[in-house]
């Protein structure tokens, strides 16, 4: 199953055999779009319509209705295909970026993306472009989190005494240093653990788990560019869903 | 990229659009994804085009 697309490379998507996944009757929209990516095998974002210099200009001023009802125009259809990349690449989704030749990437995800010419070699590009996706090399990584993987696991199976659990403990242990075996070890962990519907991930850089030391971190998600920079030194109130913790975010 | 994904071991996120920054967006559908409680703080015209991400 194939997540988001556009109309000219269906011809492609017959070529190797995929189809489009297709939105459910009885969810929300946001629900729905969730659901079609989870049951994708592989996603293709198109940001060939971006035009940055229309929709993300590097000089502005907050309040200024000439520059910023255009930028938002242009931006808005664009914004959800950003967005849902972010889930895409959470979840270690194989995925292909198409753009325009002339067109950069608006980020880097290390990804090579496949740059469409406006012509009949289109067809052939985005083939081999998701042949890569699904059949080439995963990101070269010299990062391993499998001792923490298999240490996170240990910690939240200290906390649990449903008698089930201890062959797989005892398996986490002995498992060495076989991530297949660890993730299959995990996933049957998880339906153990008090909170239901846990989602096992396999994202494509190494990630860090957190802990219960220290302070709680707040992850701050803001455009950088100068004319956010006047807005910088804004507190920002960050009460946390238990209640007993109020943060003051300095930006800087 | 591999900085920001061990920046998303933090327990929330709070995102601030002005205007709708890809890459901000990007990271902003990541730490959703991992279901990192989030706040936003937007810009009131960005809310009718893409309310659902709010």
């Amino acid at each position: 199953m194939i997540f988001r697309c556009f109309e000219s490379c269906s011809g492609s998507l017959f070529c190797v055999g995929h189809e489009y996944s297709h939105p459910k009757s009885n969810t929300t929209s946001l629900e729905n779009r969730w659901q079609q990516l989870r049951e994708s095998g592989v996603c293709i974002f198109d940001f060939s319509a971006f035009q940055p210099q229309l929709a993300d200009p590097i000089h502005f001023v907050a309040g200024d209705e000439v520059v910023e009802t255009p930028a938002l125009r242009a931006a808005s259809g664009i914004a959800t295909v950003a967005f849902e990349c972010g889930w895409a690449l959470s979840l270690g989704k194989p995925m292909v970026v198409l753009i325009r030749s002339g067109q950069s990437v608006p980020f880097d995800i290390d990804i090579h993306p496949c740059i469409l010419q406006g012509d009949a070699t289109d067809a052939d590009a985005i083939i081999a472009a998701l042949q890569i996706a699904m059949y080439g090399k995963p990101r070269i990584s010299e990062e391993t989190i499998l001792e923490s993987s298999r240490n996170y696991l240990m910690q939240k199976a200290s906390r649990l005494t449903a008698p089930e659990v201890q062959p797989i403990v005892e398996g986490i242990q002995q498992t060495g240093p076989d991530a297949t075996m660890l993730k299959h070890l995990g996933m049957r962990f998880l339906d153990y653990l008090p909170a239901k519907n846990h989602l096992a991930i396999q994202p494509p850089f190494a990630s860090m788990y957190p802990t219960d030391d220290g302070p709680e971190k707040v992850f701050h998600v803001t455009a950088f560019r100068p004319w956010m920079w006047p807005q910088s030194n804004i507190s920002a109130l960050f009460v946390n869903p238990a209640g007993s913790c109020i943060w003051w975010v300095m930006k800087n | 990229m591999a900085a920001i994904w061990k920046d998303l071991s933090s327990a929330f996120c709070d995102c601030r659009y002005y205007l709708l920054n890809l890459n901000a967006l990007l990271e902003l559908g990541m730490a959703m994804a991992l279901g990192k409680p989030t706040r936003s703080f937007i810009n009131i015209n960005i809310f009718n085009s893409i309310f659902h991400l709010c």
